[in-house]
């Protein structure tokens, strides 16, 4: 409060200021595409029906998570119903799911909307911006595979009163289940934006996304079990089989009886060696989709 | 002199075997900068290989004193780019759009933010800017448009056809916007429109690209220079003042409602004032002919450059 | 042909969709010549132009173009040309096939003959092999008033014609319209670019929320704006002394002096302009520069569209 005696007046310039502030440059462009790209996957800062499909995926993939927390709440101890590896086996479904829908969205939007020449005339190159996006969806992905299982722990942690002793007995499986949820959001999100980035058109994307996962996957079993031979090398193309195998061998379990793992024949290492395969030549489609996309 | 804003030595590119630049050899000192051409003379490509959005051919270009290649990044952060076509996302609310891309220029979140509700301002963007742009009029997107190249205070802004779309209330604000930006906030502007009319309002200076060549380069005022007629435009019997103004010995042509004079010594002014007196025709207007932007144009391709006057 | 009526003959019309109208009880004729309509974004030009040219049906009133409703009466599609302003080509035709089905469409004798001479109009002969799709925005819109002119209408209506084209074709395109209308033709256009209605039509029509504000030749619906002074530039070889002079004429209402420019306010343009030679004379002052600074179709525009 200014004393009544001191009468002033001031009119202030609201005028254009120019910035005198810090440029922070590329990495922090790169970084804030990013935040940006991660944010807008799950439709934050967007109107609520873009919300709507990720939200309702994840829920799916937490599912199991949940009722098998509550079941081990009413018994109040300690429930093993599903194991790492199995939550994978049944995440994957979720995260296809995600890939259809939210995939053609990260990349095909800038295309569509033409935003790409902003992005590509800033302090951003063409590969950081295609980088930038994967490992936004990535990290997108590795939320649905990773979170619920962290649930999954700590639920059981605290249905045995004992969250650091669950932990430490059951420690050989957190770098496990780690490596093996990274992977397969590195791997879907390689394989689908590698698909989705092709076209900006969201049904063509979505269409081609939904095929590289589920049309693959009863071809893929057909040849395996009705031809053999060379037809068991399908088994490479089938993302659901291979990431399965990959996560299998991440755990040192063998294949399941009468599987098409089982049926393949490969050794479980070869489905890891696939998936590294196609996270490289995934991330390498979709740099050079937007090394040569016009802007 | 002063550091050019802008320069390229031959500066090529083809598209297979098209060529749209031929060696361009430019060089821009700071202002306000006019960019005309045909369709398809290089414009649109100069702009493209200036911003980094694609590669020259052949050749060098400097924006500010760096390389667009070499330095690119890092020239870019002081760039501003309104391209002509939509580019905004429909979805999200141009407070957000901004606020991002200013992040993308490298301003921390808390300057993005600042920064942004102060350039929204300045563009004309109030109560809409929390609304999603896909209900937003030609108007307010160009305006977002605008907001996001000068979110950062660029050094330089590259506009594209800045006015397309807009009617003629929203064409004034817009050149407005352009002029102050360039007059007041000292950032330098590469303006391409195919209005010259725009271009001599808001413009120090006019680049004349054609066939993928530099055709002319020099302030607005070398190209509308003023001519040695007189234009007399009055309100009443236009004949009869051109003969009184032939007997009293001017070289007069008569022309729709104005009597066109050459002015051959201060005496003329005078002779043109009595004679509207005397003949008590209404006095509208007497004004020394400007050359036209137009007349670049006006001869065909092919007879080509032509000596800066 | 039936000239004793007028080529364009819009009579009441209305046009709604739903609660919104878009244009709002219109009434004007047009005989030949060239004619601006202009109008803010949204003023329901468009609407206009295309019950002009019969594509839609009016609500209430009626079209009449050379003398016969324009609305369901195919035989007016052989007399009238309409250029939209989207982007309606078809990527996959060259421009000469897209012009030659517009002139079949038309059922015109020697079709093949008609597109040529279209495409040499637009002076397009040089792609006119090449499908449009890879043509420039001004390349479509030249293509576009071929395929539109092919016919050679008599009425040619146009939306934003100038739109993407560039000085050069904008020149050309303007001494196209000029010379379809020297014989004869009505050529009515749309542009948001005042100083070229302002060069290139005899009349405007101005268009503001759906009703017709204004139409005819600017500088006369200029001197209906009353209550807007009219205000004056002045240079002279003595520009207070001839301020001095001025204040004491009736018709002049206001005198600014600011370094080298005078500026005079007047509410009456022909008293004025008739005074302003006498009085510098009896004041023993040259006038080297005299120009009216609010008489331009902008200044037009902008009082039409506020008030």
């Amino acid at each position: 409060m200014q004393p009544a005696d001191a009468r002033t007046g001031n009119i202030y310039d609201l005028g254009y200021r120019n910035y005198t502030g810090k440029r922070l440059g590329r990495r922090h462009a790169v970084l804030a595409l990013y935040f940006y790209t991660l944010r807008s996957a799950f439709g934050l800062g967007r109107r609520t029906s873009s919300k709507i499909i990720p939200i309702v995926i994840a829920v799916i993939a937490f599912l199991p998570a949940v009722a098998q927390l509550a079941i081990a709440a009413l018994v109040s101890d300690e429930v093993d119903i599903i194991t790492p590896e199995g939550y994978f086996g049944f995440v994957e479904v979720p995260i296809a799911l995600f890939c259809a829908a939210i995939a053609p969205e990260i990349t095909g939007r800038d295309m569509r909307q033409r935003t790409l020449s902003l992005y590509f005339s800033r302090a951003l190159q063409r590969r950081d911006y295609a980088l930038a996006k994967l490992a936004a969806f990535a990290t997108a992905l590795t939320l649905l595979t990773l979170m619920p299982q962290v649930l999954l722990v700590f639920g059981n942690g605290l249905a045995t009163n004992d969250v650091t002793g669950y932990i430490s007995d059951n420690w050989a499986d957190v770098p496990r289940t780690f490596a093996a949820g990274l992977l397969i959001a590195v791997l879907c999100a390689a394989g689908s934006l590698a698909i989705a980035s092709q076209t900006p058109r969201r049904a063509y994307a979505t269409v081609g996304v939904v095929a590289w996962f589920l049309i693959s996957f009863p071809i893929a079993n057909i040849l395996v079990f009705a031809i053999g031979g060379v037809g068991r090398y399908a088994v490479f193309a089938s993302p659901f089989d291979f990431i399965y195998g990959c996560t299998l061998w991440i755990f040192g379990v063998g294949a399941e009886f009468e599987s098409v793992q089982e049926e393949a024949g490969f050794g479980l290492w070869t489905y890891f060696v696939a998936v590294l395969a196609y996270i490289g030549a995934g991330a390498a489609l979709v740099v050079r989709r937007f090394a040569r996309v016009s802007a | 002199m002063p550091v050019p804003i802008l320069e390229t030595r031959g500066l090529v590119k083809r598209y297979g075997s098209v060529t749209a630049l031929g060696g361009l050899d430019l060089s821009l000192e700071p202002g306000v900068i006019g960019l005309v051409g045909a369709n398809g003379a290089g414009k649109s490509t100069l702009i493209k290989i200036l911003l980094g959005l694609i590669d020259a051919t052949a050749g060098t270009a400097e924006v500010i004193g760096y390389d667009v290649v070499a330095q690119g990044p890092l020239l870019r952060q002081f760039v501003g780019y309104m391209p002509e076509h939509d580019c905004l996302p429909g979805d999200v609310s141009a407070t957000e759009f901004v606020a991002h891309m200013a992040q993308i220029n490298g301003l921390s979140r808390s300057a993005a933010r600042e920064r942004t509700a102060e350039t929204l301002r300045h563009v004309g963007l109030f109560e809409e800017r929390y609304r999603e742009m896909r209900g937003y009029s030609t108007g307010m997107k160009q305006r977002v448009k605008l907001a996001q190249a000068l979110v950062h205070d660029p050094r330089i802004l590259f506009l594209d056809e800045p006015t397309n779309g807009l009617d003629p209330a929203g064409r004034d604000e817009m050149l407005d916007l352009v002029r102050r930006t360039g007059n007041e906030f000292g950032i330098s502007i590469i303006m391409a429109s195919h209005l010259l009319g725009e271009i001599e309002r808001v413009c120090e200076h006019l680049v004349v690209i054609d066939a993928g060549h530099l055709m002319r380069s020099g302030p607005i005022r070398e190209f509308t220079a003023t001519t040695g007629t007189l234009a007399v435009e009055v309100d009443g019997d236009v004949s009869a003042l051109h003969q009184r103004l032939r007997e009293a010995g001017l070289e007069a042509a008569h022309e729709g409602r104005q009597v066109l004079v050459a002015l051959d010594g201060e005496a003329a002014y005078d002779i043109i004032r009595d004679a509207c007196d005397d003949l008590g025709v209404g006095l509208v207007r007497i004004e020394l002919l400007r050359r036209n932007l137009e007349d670049i144009f006006r001869e065909r391709a092919g007879e080509g450059v032509h000596a800066a006057s | 042909m039936t000239q004793e009526s007028p080529a364009v003959e819009v009579d009441h019309v209305s046009r709604w969709y739903g609660n919104i109208v878009a244009v709002n009880d219109i009434s004007f004729a047009l005989n030949g010549g060239i004619t601006g309509l202009l109008g803010p974004n949204g003023a329901g030009k468009s609407t206009l132009l295309h019950m002009l040219a019969g594509f839609l049906r009016p609500s209430a009133g009626g079209v009449r173009v050379l003398g016969e409703p324009a609305w369901q009466n195919p035989a007016m599609y052989r007399r009238i040309g309409l250029v939209q302003e989207r982007e309606s080509v078809y990527p996959f035709l060259s421009g000469y096939e897209f012009v030659l089905d517009s002139a079949r469409l038309h059922h015109i004798a020697e079709p093949e003959k008609a597109a040529l001479k279209a495409i040499h109009m637009v002076e397009l002969e040089s792609a006119m092999s090449r499908a449009t799709g890879g043509y420039s925005k001004g390349m479509k819109q030249r293509i576009k008033i071929a395929a539109a002119l092919v016919h050679e209408p008599q009425v040619l209506l146009l939306d934003e014609p100038f739109n993407g084209a560039d000085p050069r074709q904008r020149l050309q395109l303007m001494d196209m319209l000029r010379a379809m209308a020297k014989e004869g033709r009505t050529v009515v256009f749309s542009s948001h670019i005042l100083e070229e209605v302002e060069r290139l039509a005899d009349d405007v029509l101005v268009i503001v929320a759906g009703r017709l504000a204004a139409s005819g030749d600017f500088h006369e619906i200029r001197k209906l704006m009353t209550d807007r002074p009219h205000s004056f530039f002045l240079r002279a070889s003595d520009n207070r002394r001839l301020a001095a002079s001025l204040v004491a004429d009736a018709s002049v209402y206001g005198v600014e002096l600011a370094g080298d420019d005078l500026r005079v306010s007047t509410s009456e343009f022909a008293s004025f302009t008739q005074a302003v030679a006498g009085v510098a004379r009896r004041a023993g002052v040259s006038i080297y520069e005299i120009r009216p600074t609010d008489e331009s179709l902008e200044s037009v525009f902008s009082y039409l569209v506020k008030r």
